[in-house]
């Protein structure tokens, strides 16, 4: 949670034009709290970046992936789906909701829009709450 | 390389105790490439504990560290501030690691966040199978290069079992059967009739069995 | 020195010899396994007496053997390497031939995590071969398996188990060969329902020679119903019984399958007799010793000849 209440953080392929086009309208249209950002290839994401959006104090994060046999390195989606997923475990062990961390990969084909997605997920971590993580914790750092 | 894996955050809490100020040190060589101890994982590691901390309601300070060998000495300095401005030192290192830390800085508290488990090989990308048990009288070159010691879970010399199935060991249908493989090598060989021979009873005082073990080399000593 | 135990001295007459099974009880009170050995006593020539069967802790094989030998039976002492290593082994074949138990079966064992100390350090100094050539050396030779001398040496008469059955098909007389080389005096096989498969393998090692060499002993264990021939098929490891048995238990009504898993051991034991090579019959009826009599009687092996 942040100061401003429910914090989501949204990463999703640039590949993605729905995607994209919400990111380059600041993501209007939706709750002020979902922060959008792209990425080259959701296969970049690290297990270690989900968490770390949980200690930063998002309630939770949504990654955004291109449909099934779409992505443009091929395996990208696949592997991120795998990496949510184990993210997930490390939440489950800090008593955090595993579902907080989501994983969905967009294919407009299926009618829904990228926002409903969105909106979804929002309502879904809204059911669940804030997390009782703010990111307050004694500076810690990097070496 | 060595393999290992995380223990349960809940197990390196407990060790923690009441250490407030912690370093988490990986190790890029073996664990980094078995994902369970490098820089990544240190990250991951440091992030999970600050969530734990905050959680408990503990103000806590988390420094994230790595090193490219923890198992030798002269790797070890570059942590040496961190080390003692710490009240506690989480190693992500292998057990060597983990006490050549331990060796250096005698003063500090180790604990270890893995569970090193043993010496394998990536069979694919997110798969580490045991493949050497560290015998210390290697017999590969009879037994073209499977192990039977460390592959076959009776380390039978004289084997299979009757337990043997389909190629797969009594144990578990995900084990595959080290004679049944040692076999088909063999016969892919031409040296079948190797497995006529009787292998004697085995001498384990070279293997771990009989003390932990030490090499020296004069010639590479300063 | 060979030793001169009944079996011994049957298979030397060439008599078809008959051992049976008992699984020696999860307590301390020896009563059961005294209560099952009463039921084939004088019925067969030897006893096999389990060593922790399935890893499960039982009453120790050596301790039954006593017990049996008490009561006037002569048993089979089964020895794996799974618990104890070559220390233990050579003190425990010294402790048998000093308490007159001659007849050893030297077996691997079944891998702990089978049985209720799934946490226990699987020892396996030696393997089943190692532990035979071992047995040998102590009792031809008189030394252990390092070459140190023994103030004196056990009467032993050596077993091993075969299994025609098992993976590697190919490779499966050989390893009988390996065990005759160590110096098995007789093999007891692991139960047969695949006649053709096991005739395969009894031809080759006729062909080998191992039958001039080595006693065989085929193993027949009767299905007390459909059921127990199902498990059988689809959950135990080196075991091969093949469809048409099966359903030739499953055709006949539950009440009535007893008696046909009699009928077809009894089926199987005559043809055993009627094969060259086969030097006796090894009876496993676990947990159904009280129908030992009445197969063994049915297939024409009663009584016991004097030897």
């Amino acid at each position: 949670m942040s100061k401003d209440g429910l914090k989501i953080v949204v990463r999703g392929c640039h590949n993605l034009a729905p995607f994209l086009n919400l990111v380059k309208n600041r993501g209007s249209g939706l709750p002020r709290e979902i922060e959008l950002a792209p990425l080259p290839c959701t296969g970049k994401i690290e297990p270690h970046q989900v968490v770390k959006f949980f200690e930063r104090g998002a309630d939770g994060a949504l990654i955004l992936a291109c449909p099934e046999g779409a992505c443009r390195f091929v395996q990208g989606n696949i592997r991120a789906a795998k990496r949510v997923a184990y993210a997930g475990q490390w939440l489950k062990e800090l008593d955090i909701e595993p579902e907080r961390a989501g994983f969905h990969m967009f294919d407009s084909e299926e009618g829904h829009t990228i926002e409903e997605v969105i909106n979804e997920f929002h309502a879904a971590v809204s059911e669940l709450g804030p997390t009782d993580v703010t990111g307050n914790y004694a500076a810690g750092g990097k070496k | 390389m060595i393999v290992g894996d995380k223990k349960p955050l809940a197990e390196i809490r407990d060790s923690l105790g009441s250490a407030r100020r912690i370093i988490v040190v990986g190790c890029e060589t073996c664990v980094a490439e078995c994902a369970a101890g490098g820089r990544k994982e240190v990250a991951l590691m440091a992030s999970a504990l600050r969530i734990a901390f905050e959680k408990a309601g503990e103000k806590a300070e988390i420094i994230e560290s790595s090193l490219d060998r923890q198992c030798v000495y002269q790797f070890l300095p570059e942590v040496g501030e961190e080390v003692a401005s710490a009240d506690a030192v989480l190693s992500l290192a292998c057990g060597a690691g983990v006490q050549a830390m331990a060796r250096f800085y005698p003063e500090s508290i180790i604990l270890p966040g893995l569970n090193t488990q043993f010496i394998g090989t990536t069979v694919e990308a997110g798969i580490w199978v045991e493949d050497c048990s560290g015998c210390g009288d290697c017999k590969l070159a009879f037994f073209a290069a499977v192990c039977p010691i460390t592959r076959c879970s009776k380390r039978l010399l004289n084997g299979p079992c009757g337990g043997s199935s389909q190629g797969k060991c009594e144990v578990s249908p995900d084990v595959d059967c080290a004679w049944q493989l040692i076999y088909d090598r063999l016969s892919t060989l031409n040296l079948l009739d190797r497995l006529k021979a009787f292998v004697p009873a085995n001498n384990w005082s070279t293997s771990h069995s009989g003390r932990p073990r030490t090499i020296i080399r004069e010639d590479r000593q300063v | 020195m060979k030793a001169d135990s009944k079996l011994a001295r049957t298979l030397a007459a060439g008599n078809f010899a008959v051992t049976a099974e008992c699984g020696p009880p999860q307590g301390a009170d020896p009563q059961p396994i005294k209560d099952k050995a009463s039921l084939i006593k004088d019925t067969v020539d030897a006893v096999n007496v389990t060593d922790n069967q399935t890893a499960v802790v039982r009453l120790s094989s050596l301790a039954s053997a006593v017990v049996l030998k008490r009561m006037g039976l002569e048993p089979v002492l089964q020895m794996v390497t799974r618990d104890r290593n070559r220390i233990a082994l050579q003190s425990d074949l010294l402790g048998a031939a000093a308490l007159g138990i001659e007849n050893v079966l030297c077996l691997t064992g079944d891998h702990q995590s089978f049985g209720n100390q799934k946490n226990a350090r699987g020892v396996f100094d030696l393997d089943s071969i190692q532990l035979v050539h071992t047995a040998k050396a102590m009792r031809d030779d008189g030394v252990l398996v390092d070459g140190t001398e023994l103030e004196s040496s056990p009467a032993l008469f050596i077993g091993a188990a075969a299994n025609p059955f098992a993976d590697p098909l190919g490779f499966r007389v050989i390893r009988l060969a390996k065990k005759v080389s160590a110096g098995a005096d007789f093999i007891q096989t692991q139960c047969i329902y695949h006649n053709a498969r096991f005739e395969e393998w009894l031809t080759q090692a006729r062909e080998e020679g191992l039958t001039e060499k080595v006693y065989i002993l085929g193993g027949v264990t009767p299905f007390k119903s459909a059921r127990m021939a199902k498990y059988m098929k689809e959950n135990v490891a080196g075991m091969d019984v093949p469809d048409d048995l099966l359903d030739r238990i499953k055709g006949v009504p539950s009440k009535n399958q007893a008696a046909e898993g009699i009928k077809m051991a009894v089926e199987t034991i005559q043809w055993l007799k009627s094969l060259k090579g086969v030097a006796g019959l090894h009876l496993m009826a676990i947990g159904w010793e009280e129908k030992v009599p009445e197969i063994l009687e049915a297939a024409g092996l009663t009584p016991r000849p004097e030897v």
